[in-house]
Order: C-alpha cells, then structure tokens, then sequence
C-alpha cells in the first residue's frame, strides 16, 4: 500500500503563500469579485464573453502569481467527470440547446446520436465556464487563508447581528471546522494504517479502494466519529475555561484594512460583471 | 534459530508528498538489522523519523528505488510479495492504539484481525482468549463488554490484543506506553517481557522514556533527522550521556548518576541500566559491599 | 515565596464530588478535602488515576461543583452561577491533549480567543498576545499554522492562550503527559517562569516525576482524599509510601533510599541527580580507606 496522503490531490483550499497584489487584498474585496465574477460566467452563453471571462481569469492568476500547472493539476481528480459529460453533451444533447446566435445545424445524426452546432457550443461553454470558476475558486483560496476567508465573511456579517444573526458564531464554527480538517485527516490516515496493520482489505496500490459495503467502512467511520467527539467534548471545556459566552462583549484581534486598492478592484470587477450581465445577449457569437 | 535477520533495512530513504511543493524527507539513509528473538528499541527526539521508519516493517510503507527493506527474507520493494502475510508477520501496534477500535463489542474488535486472516471460530476464540490474557484482561468478564464503555488504559489493552491475535512473530510498538500513569505502564512493559520470554516474539519498542529502554531492550538505534546516529547495546550507547543529550535525549538517572561519579574516579565505568544495578555498583565502590549479591531489595510492592 | 499567613487564594473546605449522585452505582471521586492554596506558589497534585487529581483541579475554575462541601477562589463560592465568569477570569486551565484546546489556525489568532472573549480593548489585545507568546518562547511562530507544530509548541501556545488572559492561577491538567521529554521541558520552563516572574499561582496536576520536583509542595491523592502532603523533598523520597500509592519516585530518589538502607550516614531523602552525586561523593570523602574519618 502507497503512503495515503490525501493532501496531494487537492488544489482547492490549499493556501499558496506569496506577496501578489491579489494576495494583499482584504478579504471582503476577493470574496466579492470572486461572487461577481461567478455570476457574470454562469450566465454567459456566447463564445465572445467566454474568451473575455477566460482571458480575465487568466489574467487574474498572473497577477496572483501562481503556478498555471498547479491550477491545472486541480483539474486532474475532476477529469473523467468533465470528459464524460462533454461526450454525452456533445453526442446526445444536440436538440436542447439552442446555439447562441446562430441558426441550429444538424452536423451529424446516427441513431440516438445528435450532434449540432448548438451541441459543440455547449461543450465549449460549458467547459470553459468549468475551467474558468475552477481556476477563480482554486485561486480564492490559493492567496487567502481560510482563517482569513472567515475574518472576512464575519466582517460582512456583522452588520446583520442587529437583526439576529449570530455573526461570531457562525464564524466560529467554520474557524472550528478548518481547524480541525487537516487534524482529521491525519486521523482518518493513522486509522486506515491502523487498520490495515491488522488485514483490513482497504488500500492496494497507492489508490483507496472502497468497498461499498457499511460494513467495511466502519473500520474508518466508527473509530473517526468517535475521535471526533472526543475532541468536541475536549474543546467545549476548553472553551468554558477560556469564558466563550457567545459573540457579544467579545473584541477582535484581527483587524481587516480595506484600502485604496481594494475599492478599486471592488468596483473594476462589478462594473465589469455588471457590464458581462448587461451585455450578455449583444455580443456577435 | 534462523540466522537471517528478521528485519533488515538498508539504505532507506523516504520523503512524505514527494514530488509536491510540500515534500518533506523524513528518512535519510537508515540501516538498521532486527534479529529473531531480540529486543530492540528505537529512540529519538519528535520528528526524528521514527514512527515513519516502523511503518517500513509491516509495508505499510514502501521503500523507493535506493533503500531495501527485507522483513523474513521478503523483499519489501517487490510488488509481489505477500503483503497480507507480511502484516501478520509483523504486528505494528501504533501510538494510542485505542483510536482503531471499532466493533461494538472487545471480543469482536480483538477478533477482527483473525477473521481477516481466514481464521475458523473455533481457532478465532481461542486466540481471542489468548491475546485477552496476555494483556491482563479476563477473557470472560470483558469479551461482551461495549468496547467504548471501557476505560482508557483497559481500551488500549484491547487494541494491543487485537493486533497480538494475529500471533506475530515481531510485535513493533510505537509509543505504546505513552499517557499511561506508572503503574500502567509497568504492567504493559511487564507483560510484554513475558510475550518475549514465552513466545520468542521479537520486540521493537519505540519509545521516549529512557528508563523503560535501558530496562526493557537489549539493543538500540538512536535516530536524529531521518538517520541512525547512534547504535549498539544500550549500555554501549547510554555510556555516552553528553552525546545522547546533544541528540534531544537523555540516559536514565541511574546511568547519569554513576556517569558522574565515574567521571570523578569513583567508580570503574560500569554502566548501570537499573536502579538495584546502579545501588550495587555505587555501594561497590564505596567499599561497602552488600551482604548477598542482590539483597538489596526493592520489594515486590510493585 | 508565598506568604501562607496571607489569605489563600483558593480556599477548599470540606469538599466531595460524586458522579451519578441518585444513579445506580455512584462514583466517590472526592471524599471530604481541605485544601488552601496560596498566591504565587507552584503546587503539584500527585495522584494515581482514578485517584480524583483532575476532579479536584476542575472544581478551580467551575467546571464541577462540589456535591457537599465549599470551594472560594479569591473568595468568591463557585457555586453561586453569578461567579462562573469572574473566577473563569482568575482561574486559567491549559488540558492534556494539546490539540484539543486550539481554536483557530493561526497561532496568535488562537492566543487571542480568551482575551477576545472578555472583551480586552484592541490595542491591549495585541500587546497581550506579544506579551503572551514571548513569555512561552513561541513569538517568532505567531504566524504558523498549529497543526504544523510539534506536540510542545502547541501545548505552549495552548498556555500562551490561557496567559493571554492574565489569570491569577494556572491549572496544569495532566498538560505534559502527552509530550516527549523534549517537549515537557520547553513547557515546564515556561511555567516556571511565569512562577517566578510573574508570580502566576500554579496547580499542576500530573503523575510525572519531572512535573513533582518542580513543585514548592506535593500534595499526593488516593481514592479522593489526600494522603500525603509536604515539599518535594520530603514527599517524593517516601518510596515505599508512593509505592503504596501506586506512584513511581524519581529513579535518584529511589538509589538513594536504597544506598541508605545498606549504608545510613548516606542520606536517604536525596532527590535529583546532582543531590545522590554530591551525596556519594561527600560519603567518599569523609570515608576514605574504608575507614571512617571524623566528620567535621
């Protein structure tokens, strides 16, 4: 069995440490842009706003500095997925869609098989918007800590605390939750190792092989749930001691700056997005 | 008895994440030999290496293209070894073992491993019996018990059992004394000096207590950053006290004490490993000697 | 020193704690303890477990009240509801695993969490958790992630949390017991020099020799009551009573009551390496040749 090392596979949600522009701005403006660049790509349909939206994206990981190769070394777990939906877009959907500005052509028809221009148009969007929201998530987090990803959702949260909504804790319980990811990873690893010292038939060849049986999964999942508890139990204490009583009364120690720059990116991607959203059915192809 | 080493390690090298921006190596060339019927321990400040290079004895990890692990005669790096029969030569006991426990009841936890082997129930008890009294735990009073109703120190018992019902022939324990109060650990270490006395089982115990190595093993490997640094019988190796401690260590107060001692000409350089050991050779050389050899007793309220 | 006439800062009268009160089969973890513990000083709670150590430390900061009996921190009942927060404020707790205690994955972020929770102004906190950091040696890993450290970089920024909130006492629930002796030390340092610096009170529940010997007094449990008490001197070198008590004694500790049994002008209550060595070494001295010299 190869080493289990589940971090390898995983570009969304590794955070990649670097000075960029994109890395030094708050929070609250990536969150932002990163929201009003996915709306402008999901509701662009033509292959003239993909090219501006690819180039954009592209663009954006230029200025973020990070590698292209990693990004695409994301790619790799979802691949399969990707192909085969474009194969059953492309060979199968030709009727549904209605192409873009153009007038549908029939290019190839055998049997179930139904391939229009509408149907080429709608593998290439599709995976092009694919490529593009993969590569803006994977770079959100890619130059913002999660931690701070929280710091920031909180931030935009607060205001709403007069209505009720329980700001900090929310917040908390996401803090919580990524804290303890990595932490429970290397349980689930030490368990499976664990395990397989003892003949459970779980890994061969460097890849995991699930056995669907409920049986056979138990080895991993009782022993993690309990571990999981225990340490729940653990940290309600610890936060008792250190006198967690909720979000009100508490300070911050993190103080977010959003500057100069980050207004101007603010608004460069909404007057953009905006501008994709508005024109969305104007351009030529 | 076989001449050839049970284990034999050489050259072994081994990086975590390889090939990622986040490879780190951990091991760096370890050569290392485990002979049947010995006791062995590993020792070695946090990050060391040392739960990385035990996970290389059962092929739970594997060697690369540099290093060769050879467990029994079987080479490790071969793909088509038997690696289900490597895992049952080689019973690995991780650190708070407690957490691979899963089966509702101890009986069943303890008799997973059989079953896994093939082994028929009428074999799988008698195992399960076997391993419960090894491990101190009364095969009648808590086969049937709920595995998580369990106190800490009796749940590790059942996982130390679960992987001695395997029967086999090296038992490696990472850190198995670890978070146990005294008189626990005492009861382990004491019991797996009978596994070893009775059953000829091969120990390898990792381990940070210097006590329980200079007590409980007869040869040790001192690793420092992913290489052997020191190695040898544990009086050969804690006769250098300034050079374990440059390595994060120490040698037990006993040893330390009359290292001082010898250091100041008092005594001749002998290298206590236990404290009766340590009371005779200081009473030695202060020209008292014992009435009986060994009658300073330490009593058996123990 | 602490000054015992003073008034203790923790003061236990009487107290019995028992698990499942109307249940089935009721757990007497604490059986009528009387206990003051006075400002600045470093105590050690010895015990086998099961002996009722982490019970008793967990009535300091009101994480269990007493069945029977009265505990005052800085004179305040733990079980009036109105004084949880304030004496959680005095009474600082750092737990065994250190995992379990860190919130957040950024070291400092996490030192903050308890100041934050009692509202200490923003420039204050800052200073707090530099302060916090640099007094456990952990200021330069401010920025990492926890779970990249090792076992006794996190227990200290555990304790970096806990001091953060300036408390007057810190409770050491089996805190190093999960480490490797590397680890321990860089922790116990730490502790003793918030002790010695600070004057922080210190509680430090354990059944690790290492942990004991730092102590100004040991205090040893059985089955919920306390059996011995006194410095470490006289406490840890009682062999054949730890023994009984399901204790170990430091391995000096033990050669030297063995040498003075064989032997009785060598002193039988010797502790530490240096003691047994100046021990023997002053015996071969006055006694030189077999012969015994007059002492001076």
């Amino acid at each position: 069995m190869e080493s289990i090392q589940f971090q390898r596979y995983i570009t969304i949600g590794q955070y990649v440490a670097g000075r960029s522009l994109i890395h030094r701005l708050d929070p609250r403006t990536k969150l932002s842009a990163f929201l009003f660049l996915t709306l402008a790509i999901t509701f662009s349909r033509s292959y003239t706003a993909n090219a501006i939206l690819l180039l954009v994206t592209l663009g954006l990981v230029l200025a973020a500095r990070v590698s292209i190769r990693y990004l695409l070394s994301g790619l790799r777990p979802a691949l399969p997925f990707i192909l085969l939906l474009a194969i059953m877009q492309l060979l199968f959907y030709g009727n549904a869609y209605v192409p873009y500005r153009m007038e549908p052509v029939t290019l190839w028809r055998v049997g179930w098989i139904h391939v229009t221009n509408g149907s080429i148009q709608a593998v290439i969007v599709s995976t092009s918007r694919f490529v593009e929201l993969l590569f803006l998530t994977s770079l959100l987090t890619n130059t913002t800590r999660l931690t701070d990803l929280t710091h920031g959702i909180e931030a935009m949260l607060r205001p709403y605390r007069r209505l009720g909504l329980p700001a900090h804790e929310l917040s908390l319980v996401a803090t919580i939750a990524l804290r303890f990811l990595p932490l429970l990873a290397e349980q689930a690893e030490n368990i499976l190792k664990a395990q397989a010292s003892r003949g459970a038939p779980i890994a061969q060849r460097g890849r995991l092989q699930f056995v669907a049986t409920a049986r056979q999964l138990a080895v991993l999942l009782v022993p993690l749930f309990v571990d999981a508890f225990r340490r729940a139990e653990d940290l309600i204490l610890a936060m008792q001691a250190r006198c967690y009583a909720g979000g009100r009364g508490r300070t911050c120690y993190v103080q977010l700056q959003f500057d100069r720059t980050d207004a101007l990116v603010y608004g460069l991607t909404l007057v953009f997005s905006a501008a994709m959203l508005v024109l969305r059915n104007w351009f030529p192809i | 008895m076989s001449q050839q080493p049970m284990i034999r390690v050489s050259e072994l090298h081994f990086a975590y994440l390889r090939g990622t921006p986040m490879e780190v190596t951990a091991l760096r060339g370890i050569c290392l030999e485990v002979r049947r019927g010995e006791r062995v321990g590993i020792i070695g400040r946090a990050g060391s290496g040392k739960s990385t290079l035990v996970q290389h004895f059962n092929g739970l990890l594997r060697p690369d293209s540099t290093g060769q692990v050879l467990v029994a005669g079987s080479d490790l790096g071969d793909p088509a070894t038997d690696f289900r029969r490597i895992h049952q030569q080689i019973g690995l006991v991780f650190q708070t073992p407690e957490q691979q426990l899963f089966e509702r009841l101890v009986g069943d936890d303890i008799a997973f491993g059989p079953k896994q082997l093939g082994i028929e129930r009428p074999e799988r008890r008698e195992r399960v019996r076997w391993a419960m009294e090894m491990v101190g735990l009364d095969f009648d009073a808590f086969k049937d018990r709920l595995t998580l109703s369990l106190s800490g120190g009796e749940m590790r018992k059942v996982a130390v059992a679960g992987v001695l019902a395997l029967r086999p022939e090296v038992l490696v324990l990472d850190e198995s004394t670890s978070g146990l109060d005294p008189s626990s650990r005492r009861e382990m270490l004491r019991r797996l000096d009978r596994l070893h006395h009775e059953e000829n089982t091969t120990l390898v115990l990792v381990s940070s207590s210097m006590e329980e190595i200079a007590e409980h093993v007869d040869r040790v490997y001192v690793l420092e950053n992913g290489s052997v640094a020191m190695h040898g019988s544990v009086r050969e190796v804690f006769a250098h006290p300034e050079q374990v401690r440059k390595l994060g260590l120490d040698v037990p107060q006993v040893t330390a004490i009359a290292h001082e001692l010898a250091l100041v000409g008092l005594t001749d350089g002998s290298v206590p490993l236990s404290v009766p050991e340590g009371a005779e050779l200081l009473l030695a050389a202060l020209g008292l000697h014992s009435a009986q050899p060994g009658a300073l007793g330490t009593g058996d309220a123990r | 020193m602490p000054d015992s006439r003073a008034e203790p800062i923790v003061k236990i009268r009487g107290l019995r704690h028992t698990f499942g009160a109307g249940s089935v089969r009721p757990v007497h973890a604490l059986d009528a303890i009387d206990l003051d513990i006075f400002q600045g000083e470093y105590l050690a709670i010895l015990g086998h477990n099961g002996s009722g150590k982490s019970t008793l430390a967990r009535h300091l900061n009101v994480l269990l009240v007493p069945t029977e009996g009265e505990v005052y921190v800085r004179g305040m009942d733990t079980r009036l509801p109105q004084n949880v927060l304030p004496i959680r404020r005095c009474v600082g707790m750092v737990f065994q695993v250190p995992d379990n205690q860190i919130v957040a994955s950024v070291v400092e972020e996490d030192v903050a969490f308890g100041a934050e929770n009692l509202g200490v102004p923003e420039p204050e906190l800052h200073e707090r958790v530099e302060w916090a950091l640099a007094a456990v040696g952990m200021l330069t890993f401010r920025d990492r992630e926890p779970h990249r450290l090792s076992a006794g970089q996190k227990q200290r920024v555990a304790l970096a949390g806990v001091m953060a909130m300036k408390p007057d006492v810190l409770v050491l629930d089996e805190a190093t017991s999960m480490l490797d002796p590397e680890g321990r030390s860089q922790v116990l340092s730490a502790v003793r020099s918030l002790n010695q610096n600070e004057g922080t009170t210190v509680v430090a529940i354990t059944h690790l020799m290492d942990e004991a010997v730092e102590a100004g007094r040991v205090i040893v449990l059985q089955r919920g009551r306390i059996a011995l008490e006194g410095p470490p001197h006289n406490v840890l070198t009682q062999v054949e009573q730890m023994r009984t008590l399901q204790l170990d004694v430091p391995q000096a500790a033990e050669l030297s009551w063995l040498l003075h049994q064989r032997e009785p002008s060598i002193p039988g209550d010797l502790l530490t390496v240096r003691e047994v060595v100046e021990g023997v070494r002053l015996h071969a001295e006055t006694h030189t040749n077999g012969r015994q010299q007059p002492t001076t």
